[in-house]
């Protein structure tokens, strides 16, 4: 039994190692990595953009309603200054900006057969004047305008996946913040109501509220 | 009772909410409890011990397999999502032609807790994985003493200029608890129905003392 576990496993991961973006799956989740090079001199405003950027709520990736924790980040130059690197190290002839969002897709729908493009169509609808604005700044960029350029685009830049962790499995953004505001009505009701001393009461006020939670 | 949630959850932006002092700090790298990590580390030759790419592959081909059961890696519970990759050469997109005079080995991260507690954790829960993970790089020292290895992760990371979370004030244990929780309101609501209030305080009692670490 053991050893059938094994072998689907095995089989399962070389399944997933073909392709491009290949081991980016596990179960519903997806990770979208890619790596994109920076116009000669557009760093600094690249940069600048990304900072300003509003954080939570008000970032432009809050739109996206199945990303859950994504990344813009500039590798300006692969690190040496450290004991062991190698004599000949890499010296990058452009800059590059990566680009990473972890997403999980609906039970329902084609939104999770369809990845990445579907996270790339939704950026480009959602945010298109961010996704100008910050690629605009990369080699080759076609703009969102032609939906299909910018995922093709995007999907050339990506990035392969050997191994993809994910602590929560399966769990869509709404299905998390849905389970966390019910645990945090529990509490609250439960240190509200400590002091109640009327059963009858107690239990019309669980009903009633409990009926929120699911 | 702990792991009070704040009502905004999904709504707060980063750093607006009473996060813990030592999650107060604003540098990037971080959303609220979120914290990103993201590290390149040249990969040696075939010919050295543990070098090469198809070493690598070899090696995360049983990673692969091995997450899909319980095991060391689920024993991190602070991490949301992380990510391991192998770049051969950087996607051309009509760049000045890049050659890679080494592979680089990729590492990816979205956890909560300090830089220290992470790294600590990774050293001592998976020293195997971490040996066997990095071994194909360049300088990596081995998961232990712990110091040299932080020095080496801290030396090869980079800085997210905009760093993303739909919840930033969740931890991970606060999340997979919150789920996990979901069947049991289902279950408890469906028997309060049924109960007079004298036996509801009585199973109510029960059911806080039941998910009270969930809580």
């Amino acid at each position: 039994m053991k050893l059938l576990a094994t072998a689907a496993g095995v089989l399962s991961a070389l399944k997933l190692g073909k392709g491009p973006g290949a081991g980016s799956r596990n179960g519903r989740s997806y990770v979208f990595t890619s790596l994109t090079p920076i116009r000669a001199g557009r760093e600094d405003d690249l940069v600048a953009y990304l900072g300003n950027l509003p954080m939570g709520r008000e970032s432009p990736l809050a739109r996206l309603p199945y990303v859950h924790l994504a990344r813009w980040l500039v590798i300006d130059h692969l690190k040496t200054e450290w004991s062991g690197a190698p004599r000949d190290p890499t010296r990058l002839r452009s800059r590059y900006l990566l680009f990473t969002a972890n997403v999980t897709a609906p039970e329902k729908g084609s939104y999770g057969k369809d990845l990445p493009g579907s996270l790339l169509r939704e950026l480009a609808g959602e945010i298109p004047g961010d996704a100008d604005a910050i690629w605009g700044n990369c080699v080759g960029y076609p703009g969102s305008a032609s939906v299909e350029e910018f995922v093709a685009y995007l999907t050339k830049s990506q990035l392969d996946t050997l191994l993809f962790y994910v602590g929560y499995p399966n769990s869509t953004v709404e299905d998390v913040t849905r389970a966390l505001a019910a645990q945090d009505r529990l509490l609250r009701f439960a240190r509200r109501h400590q002091d109640e001393d009327d059963p009858a009461r107690l239990q019309q006020a669980y009903l009633e509220e409990s009926a929120a939670w699911l | 009772m702990v792991g009070a949630v704040n009502d905004s959850i999904s709504s707060a932006p980063c750093g607006d909410v009473p996060y813990p002092p030592e999650v107060l700090d604003e540098t990037l790298n971080r959303c609220g409890r979120a914290r990103a990590m993201t590290v390149l580390t040249p990969v040696k030759p075939w010919y050295r011990l543990q070098g090469g790419t198809a070493w690598v592959r070899a090696v995360f081909l049983v990673a692969r397999v091995k997450t899909q059961k319980p095991g060391d890696i689920q024993k991190l519970s602070f991490i949301h999502f992380a990510r391991w990759g192998l770049i051969r050469r950087i996607p051309d997109l009509g760049q000045p032609e890049e050659r890679l005079n080494q592979p680089l080995f990729m590492f990816e991260s979205n956890y909560n807790g300090t830089f220290d507690e992470y790294i600590d954790a990774f050293a001592h829960i998976l020293t195997k994985g971490m040996s066997l993970f990095w071994g194909s790089s360049y300088g990596f020292p081995t998961p232990r003493p712990v110091a040299p290895f932080k020095h080496y992760i801290h030396s090869n990371e980079y800085v997210a200029q905009h760093y993303y979370s739909a919840y930033p004030t969740a931890t991970t244990t606060m999340i997979t608890s919150a789920l996990s929780l979901e069947a049991s309101y289902a279950d408890f609501r469906a028997l309060a129905q049924t109960l007079s209030p004298e036996e509801f305080v009585r199973a109510y009692r029960k059911f806080l003392t039941e998910v009270q670490d969930k809580l």
